[in-house]
């Protein structure tokens, strides 16, 4: 699956039970980082830990000293986090 | 950070004691206004499942006295040899004089010995043993370090994300003269995050009102007063993950140690994830990191090192020398941490506060 589709999915997951409005329909200007309060975060962590796992069949850590950064964050919108993981898992693999 | 050591100086004795009252998390969802979707992601996010409180009128204190007690009782040592009473903790029964002086009488210790507070939290149980190994180190004979906090009574009554995480608790922990290898410490503090994790109100700054004591809802839903404490949570998960690794990286490198040499890390019990995190950034065995004591316990602030040793590893550090890495961090902001060996101390499994020993 396309790590941006993976993404989108692993938002929609985390957002079936936080029904944040801002969430539902989600494209490249929605401020994800300003959406999620810090369990919201973690939970986004850990459902694209999940989900980046079963994929790829490594573990890829997602959390890092900036995850919960406001001006730093990879979870600003949905451009800057797919970026970051493509990192992430690049780093993983090779 | 200069480099800190101590040699032949070793704990002899750990004992916590924790809340008489269980409280299940599930049963807690109406208080919180949890419905089912956000109490699973509760307990999966952060491995919540339930606490030990209190009962009311019960003060921190008393849990460390009767984890003192509990030391004397065992014979491990005599309270008129203690030179020393440290009580680390952000609820004193009084906010003048010190608890630690009204415990040197409850305990029966001798008038010689040195007794007062020190106003920390969840880097309390390394600042305390840092005074305490200095305090040995300068002449005195034993050291009994107290630690820990009742949170029930700065946690809001509703507030959701910080209410359901803390637990209450007391270690009692001996510091003595002994043949030991080499300990390191290294001490950070960083007040320009003081407002991450505050009780704003009550205190010099910005004393008590009837306003203050007013149950309030705020912005993200929680009911709470402003004489209890708040915590931003994205800055605190942060502040862990971007602190505690190079802080375990620098005592190892002090100790000329490599993380294969340790049997243990430690760590302050925040939450299970950034546990994880912190052993997966420094590529350790996550076996060797403790995390459950949230889970049973909940959050024991300054003494979740000795809650855990004592909750979960309390038959090996009773028959092995065990090398440790210990580290606490938290309100302030405030981190450290130590490298040193326990050998064979008494470290019984953690008590339930009984109401007769006060």
């Amino acid at each position: 699956m396309p790590l941006r589709e993976t993404i989108l999915e692993a938002i929609s997951n985390v957002n079936e039970e936080l029904a944040i409005e801002g969430l539902k329909e989600v494209d490249e200007s929605t401020a994800l980082f300003k959406l999620l309060d810090s369990l919201g975060t973690l939970d986004l962590i850990l459902e694209l830990e999940s989900m980046l796992e079963e994929q790829t069949g490594h573990y890829i850590a997602v959390a890092n000293e900036a995850s919960m950064d406001e001006k730093n964050t990879p979870f600003k919108d949905i451009v800057t986090l797919e970026r970051y993981l493509q990192e992430r898992i690049e780093h993983a693999i090779t | 950070m200069p480099s800190l050591s101590f040699e032949d100086i070793a704990i002899t004795a750990m004992v916590t004691t924790v809340g008489d009252e269980i409280i299940k998390l599930e049963d807690e969802k109406e208080r919180f206004g949890f419905d089912d979707a956000s109490f699973s992601r509760l307990q999966r996010s952060i491995g919540l499942d339930t606490r030990h409180v209190v009962s009311d009128g019960v003060c921190t204190s008393d849990l460390c006295v009767q984890s003192a007690k509990q030391i004397f009782e065992a014979g491990v040592v005599d309270p008129e040899e203690i030179d020393a009473l440290l009580f680390v903790t952000q609820s004193p029964d009084y906010k003048a004089p010190s608890t630690a002086i009204i415990m040197q009488d409850r305990l029966g210790l001798a008038k010689s010995c040195a007794a007062f507070d020190i106003n920390l939290g969840c880097s309390g149980f390394i600042y305390g043993l840092f005074t305490a190994f200095s305090y040995v180190n300068s002449g005195m004979g034993k050291v009994l370090l107290c630690v820990g906090d009742v949170n029930s009574y700065f946690s809001g009554e509703r507030d959701k994300i910080f209410t359901p995480l803390m637990g209450d608790a007391g270690s009692a922990i001996i510091i003595e003269k002994r043949p030991a290898p080499k300990s390191f410490f290294s001490l950070y503090s960083d007040g320009g995050g003081y407002r991450h994790l505050i009780i704003p109100s009550g205190g010099a700054r910005d004393p008590s009102t009837p306003d203050s004591l007013l149950q309030k809802e705020r912005e993200d839903g929680s009911i709470r007063r402003d004489e209890d404490l708040v915590m931003n949570g994205k800055e605190v998960f942060n502040f862990a993950i971007k602190t505690v690794p190079p802080l375990i990286r620098e005592l190892l490198q002090n100790a000329g140690l490599s993380s294969d040499e340790i049997d243990y890390f430690v760590l302050h019990q925040a939450n299970p994830y950034i546990l994880k995190t912190i052993a997966s950034r420094l590529k350790v065995d996550k076996a060797k990191v403790p995390l459950e004591t949230g889970k049973i316990y909940g959050n024991q602030n300054a003494a979740s090192i000795p809650g855990t040793i004592n909750g979960f590893l309390s038959s090996e550090f009773e028959q092995k020398a065990l090398t440790l890495v210990i580290a606490g961090f938290g309100i302030g902001l405030s981190w450290g941490g130590a490298i040193l060996q326990t050998n064979k101390i008494y470290a019984p499994e953690t008590s339930i506060y009984k109401k007769e020993t006060l």
